[in-house]
């Protein structure tokens, strides 16, 4: 790449770098003048001489102006009488667009109240023209005037010309582009860069050691991609009142950019567009940041997003980023939303590990939404604190239990790994089990030449009666409609667990099957229909760790609660298409505390 | 083809797979290989659960059922079994179940490498198989035709629980005996897992063209004698021993051929030596004996055992040397069951009881050839015959071969007749002598000592001087020192041709003193029938002096003139005719 550039989209209306075209409203035309003792962008800018207990200012008349939608006019603004300046509710200082100096519409967007307004300095005042005026004089059409007043209280000071403005534009974006070793993009370059006399954009502006900021901080673009590395950065997102929701952003562009904050604090002054984090596009990689009170956020898988916190901020979408040791505190959601949206097909054992999540007082939401795309069997999490303000309740439906499952079908295991807090969870069908510090069994089975074999069928049952597992328990069965129920005194099970029932008379109901719980003494599990029921002979059911086909890398596992040891035998067979491979025998211990492997080598039987 | 699932169950309860399709001679049978088979268990067992309409009770959760050696050895295991008939519609290898010492069953494979409509038989532990299945329609079951196989398909050679282990040693003998085709026999001695291979072809024997209803019907074709027997049939003057010496009446020897493939064939019920004539195969093992007592009965054959255990066997005895036990040498049997004796292992009659003891270390247990069929081989005029296989002497010829019980070629004599016709019964004097220069040898013999005794029954005309085709019997002409030739009856000459034995004579008063004129007048007699003859063995041809007179002092009292003529005696004898020339 090269070294980092810096651009803007923002188009100028007036540059103030003279009186011709400009207006003086509430009169005194005589009174304005190319001031150049103060100014922030050029060599001047335009200013009117004092005045008190009236309104005053001035437009100038740009002509047609076409304003892109999306975008808003940036208007440097400077009241040095800024202690007389009358509240913004009663419009202080007023943004004025309009179509000539009797009509136009007044934006209230500064007033003695306002934050800092003790201190004297230029501000730019951020207003989107489609946006409701705080008041409108007379009728103005399409704008072609562009200006500012400011309402004086009495006795205000008639010394000089405290009333300046100075360059008008009309836009969004500041855009980093390129950037390389020694000379990356940085919000410090994008600051300074913006803040030069020669430009003074005011989107990005550095202030007392740290930067306000509103607009769109855009990340590479769609043509030139940014390598954009900065650290220890505050950066503030200053309230516009006038601006849409989502007017305020940072956001990567250009799938080859790569962009690295580390500890970037980001704070949001208002609610009007707190700042969204758009950074789905490129690489992501953010370390130790803080963000307050921002709107959503949203990472891709590329991302990496360790030991950030989000205060206050709207919901976190990390569509598969890796967010270990970052914490969603009092995230600013409704009631039965959440802080955090896991919705990728993805596992995110891994990617959420040591996460910390807080509840905001007095909304009943969650902490995490799993959504309709996860995977469909079992999801991990680890070393998670959920706090004790969400709900423990499983499947309840206050809205404020620590997980919500989106999907409406199926099963889902919750397998949660040193994690702590309450464990309630939401869900609008699926059918959640929750299974708290989970011990994971393990099946790799690979060939005699050290290759993973895909497909081979595993099943992991019960070998005796030492463990935690039902092992050929006497069960009752009966059989409606293609459901077998069965009667098995404290099985222990869940729903989704698998057993091994042998010994039934009709033989269909032999198999090993997935069961539904019904009860703590009942489950059922799927037969023929038509089976003669109830079953005869000596049916006895017997608990089974795994059942199912490895992955593509040989794999199968399990996890679950187990309390104590659990002895288990089994097979792993490929034998129904080529290549054929002789059945292979399992024997063990599933360790209550570590688990465990199971390495198998089938032989090839052909 | 692949195997057909739904011929198959398996009960998961008792690990029983079964076939339950088409039988054989149903619509459609089906037929897997064991490699097939063993596929599909595995299939089925690699399932999450098996479908209940299929049958087939086998799934994960279900113990290994098959473990697989070879494409062409599979084992089932964990209590899974075959029944008789899944194993009669699987093929090209072995199936082996349950436990060594307790429940195994062994199913080996056998493949006939032969000719597509060859149809074969199984002799296992001393029996034929009644139920040929793998014979169907004309031809075998998964024939393979590109490759030259006619049969595969299995056979238990291996039953714990029903016979203790091995089937008679897993030993099987494949047979041909198609009535009108060629036979064949073909041994495994102990099968192994796998495929087993027989070599058993057949093609028509165009010497056994008769119909077999015909052939059913010549039952006076006889075993005249059954068991050991002792016969001179090259007219050698010592007899050769045989097992079995049979009369073929009025039949040709090539009837007499064919009759014996019909006794023999697949599904005779004729019995031969006490055995059915399909199990029949002839002397398989002769063997030297000592130490026997009792008895052995008459006809000999019987069922024979001896040994217990790995050394234990059964035969059918078909000849001893001598049926008093104590004095008997040698036994000779077809085996059929188990091993052959060891030494000094006691062989006992079933019916007899007599005994013998094998006699190894100074004799020896000799494995003989079988013929296939038992009797030997038809030239169509001829019998090449087999091992220890005698016919009644006059009913063999020269261009017949026989072979003693010491496996020797035995060669019947070429006995010729030299026919003198045209002569008068009780008129005509005929002499019958060697040719020399159109009158008697006179000189064939000269005595090689004196004789002058009164009653001498010998007369030496040196060694090897007695010709090769002299008869047996007969008479010679001997040279008086008085000049006369007195006529001499022979009984016999011995066998260094030096030799004659003759009725007692006085030579005392006339004496014949040594290298006096000896010959042999073949035929030297009055006529008592319109020719007369002699019969000898073929040696050379011959030519012959022949004198008729008659003196007219009998029958019409007419005399003739001397008739003289010659004739040759060739292999196929020889004849003249006299023309009587009236006297008168």
């Amino acid at each position: 790449m090269a070294v980092a550039a810096y651009a803007t989209d923002l188009t100028d209306i007036t540059t103030a770098e003279t009186i011709s075209g400009w207006s003086a409203l509430g009169g005194g035309q005589s009174g304005l003048s190319d001031e150049t003792d103060y100014f922030i962008q050029g060599s001047q800018c335009v200013s009117k001489t004092g005045f008190t207990a009236t309104t005053k200012g001035q437009l100038f008349n740009a002509g047609t102006t076409t304003i892109t939608a999306g975008d808003a006019v940036f208007i440097w603004v400077k009241q040095n009488n800024r202690n007389l300046m009358d509240t913004v509710a009663l419009g202080g200082s007023q943004v004025c667009m309009g179509s000539g100096t009797g009509a136009f519409d007044r934006f209230y967007t500064d007033g003695n109240d306002s934050d800092g307004s003790a201190l004297a300095g230029w501000r730019t005042y951020c207003v989107d023209p489609t946006d409701t005026p705080s008041a409108t004089t007379g009728s103005p059409g399409a704008y072609t005037y562009f200006g500012n007043q400011w309402k004086i209280q009495g006795s205000g000071s008639l010394k000089g010309n405290p009333n300046g403005i100075d360059a008008i534009r009309h836009g969004r974006e500041i855009q980093c582009t390129a950037g390389e070793a020694a000379n990356y993009a940085t919000f410090d370059g994008a600051a300074v860069y913006d803040s030069a006399t020669t430009r003074a954009w005011g989107l990005i502006t550095p202030a007392s050691g740290s930067y306000q900021f509103h607009g769109a901080f855009v990340m590479g673009t769609s043509g030139t991609a940014v390598d954009f590395r900065d650290s220890d950065r505050v950066i503030v997102v200053l309230e516009d009142e006038f601006v849409p929701s989502g007017f305020n952003e940072f956001e990567i562009r250009n799938a080859s950019s790569n962009v690295e904050w580390n500890n970037i604090q980001i704070t949001a002054l208002g609610a009007t567009s707190p700042g969204i984090l758009t950074l789905d596009v490129g690489t992501f990689t953010g370390v130790a940041c803080f963000f307050t009170d921002l709107a959503t956020t949203i990472f891709n898988s590329s991302s990496t997003v360790t030991g950030c916190t989000w205060n206050r901020c709207e919901a976190v979408t990390p569509d598969g980023a890796d967010m270990s040791g970052s914490s969603i505190l009092a995230p600013d959601v409704a009631a039965n939303n959440s802080g955090l949206i896991w919705n990728v097909n993805t596992d995110p054992d891994g990617l959420l590990d040591g996460m910390e999540f807080s509840k905001t007082s007095g909304t009943a939401h969650h902490a995490i939404e799993f959504g309709l795309s996860i995977p469909t069997t079992s999801i991990t999490l680890r070393d998670c604190n959920f706090g004790t303000d969400f709900s423990a309740t499983e499947d309840g439906s206050t809205g404020d239990e620590t997980f919500h499952f989106k999907d409406t079908t199926g099963t889902i295991t919750l397998n949660l790994v040193s994690c702590t807090g309450n464990f309630g969870y939401r869900t609008d069908g699926v059918v959640v089990t929750v299974v708290a510090d989970p011990v994971t069994t393990a099946v790799n089975v690979k060939n005699s030449a050290g290759s993973n074999i895909s497909g081979a069928r595993v099943l992991l049952r019960a070998s005796d009666g030492t463990g935690p597992l039902p092992y050929q328990d006497s069960v009752t069965i009966t059989q409606s409609a293609g459901t077998a129920t069965v009667t098995h005194t404290a099985h222990g099970l869940v729903t989704g667990n698998y057993v091994v029932i042998t010994g039934a008379s009709p033989e269909e109901y032999n198999k090993q099957a997935q069961i539904t719980v019904t009860g703590v003494d009942a489950y059922t599990y799927s037969v023929d229909s038509g089976l003669s029921s109830p079953a005869t002979g000596t049916p006895v059911s017997t608990g089974a760790i795994i059942s199912g086909t490895t992955n593509a890398s040989g794999n199968i596992t399990d996890s679950r609660t187990l309390a104590s040891d659990q002895p288990v035998t089994g097979y792993a067979r490929k034998s129904t298409t080529t290549p054929f491979y002789k059945s292979g025998r399992i024997s063990g211990v599933v360790d209550n505390v570590n688990g465990v492997s199971f390495n198998i080598i089938l032989i090839v039987d052909e | 083809m692949a195997i057909v699932a739904t011929d198959w169950t398996i009960t998961r309860a008792t690990g029983i797979i079964d076939y339950t399709g088409n039988d054989h001679g149903g619509g459609s049978p089906s037929y897997a290989t064991v490699i097939e088979f063993h596929r599909w268990v595995q299939d089925l067992a690699d399932d999450p659960e098996f479908t209940g309409s299929t049958g087939d009770e086998l799934d994960i959760i279900d113990n290994t059922p098959s473990d697989r050696s070879t494409d062409n050895i599979i084992t089932l295991i964990n209590g899974f079994t075959i029944t008789p008939a899944a194993a009669e519609h699987l093929y090209d290898g072995s199936v082996i179940s349950g436990d060594i010492g307790v429940d195994r069953i062994v199913y080996d494979g056998i493949v006939n490498f032969g000719n597509a409509d060859v149809q074969i038989q199984i002799m296992q532990d001393g029996v034929v198989l009644v139920d040929d299945w793998w014979n169907f329609s004309g031809a075998g079951l998964n024939a393979d035709p590109n490759a030259g196989i006619s049969h595969r398909f299995m056979l238990k050679t291996h039953d714990f629980a029903g016979d203790g282990g091995d089937i008679d040693g897993r030993r099987l003998v494949g047979t041909t005996r198609t009535f009108g085709n060629t036979y064949a026999e073909f041994k495994i001695n102990g099968t192994s897992n796998g495929n087993n291979v027989l070599a058993l072809v057949d093609s028509n024997d165009l010497n056994n063209d008769t119909a077999e209803g015909t052939v059913a019907t010549w039952t006076t074709i006889d075993n005249t004698t059954e068991g050991f027997v002792q016969l001179d049939v090259n007219n050698n003057g010592s007899d050769e021993d045989y097992y079995s010496e049979w009369n073929r009446d009025t039949y040709t020897i090539n009837q007499f051929y064919e009759r014996m493939k019909w006794l023999t064939r697949d599904g005779s019920t004729s019995t031969l030596y006490g055995l059915n004539g399909e199990l029949f195969r002839g002397i398989t093992h002769e063997l030297d004996v000592d130490g026997g007592t009792g008895t052995w009965g008459t006809p000999e054959h019987e069922e024979i055992t001896w040994g217990s255990g790995a050394t234990a066997g059964t035969a059918r005895l078909l000849a001893v040397d001598n049926k008093t036990g104590s004095s008997a040498t040698k036994i000779w049997f077809q085996i059929l069951t188990g091993v052959v004796p060891t030494d000094n292992a006691t062989i006992t009659g079933t019916t007899s009881t007599a005994t013998a003891d094998a006699e190894l270390s100074g004799g020896a247990l000799t494995e003989r050839p079988i013929s296939t069929p038992f009797v030997g081989a038809s030239t169509g005029s001829a019998l090449i015959g087999s091992y220890g296989l005698s016919l009644e002497t006059a009913d063999l010829s020269a261009s017949d071969t026989v072979f003693d019980l010491t496996n020797t070629a035995v060669y019947p004599p070429n006995n010729v007749t030299f026919t003198v016709g045209g002569v008068v019964s009780g008129e005509d004097r005929v002499l019958v002598t060697n040719n020399a220069a159109g009158d008697i040898d006179f000189t064939q013999m000269a005595l090689a000592s004196l004789l002058n005794g009164a009653t001498v029954t010998a007369v030496d005309v040196g060694l090897g001087n007695i010709p090769a085709d002299t008869p047996s019997t007969g008479t010679i002409r001997i040279e008086r020192d008085d000049g006369l030739y007195s006529r001499h009856p022979f009984s016999v000459y011995d066998s260094g041709n030096q030799t004659f034995t003759i009725t007692s004579h006085d030579f005392s008063a006339n004496n014949a003193s040594a290298a006096n004129d000896v010959f042999v007048s073949y035929i030297d007699k009055l006529a008592a029938a319109t020719s007369e003859s002699f019969t000898t063995v073929y040696n050379a041809d011959r030519t012959l002096f022949v004198r008729v007179r008659d003196g007219g002092t009998a029958g019409d009292n007419e005399g003739i003139k001397t008739a003289e003529t010659t004739g040759v005696l060739g292999t196929n004898g020889g004849s003249v005719t006299i023309n009587r020339i009236s006297d008168v």
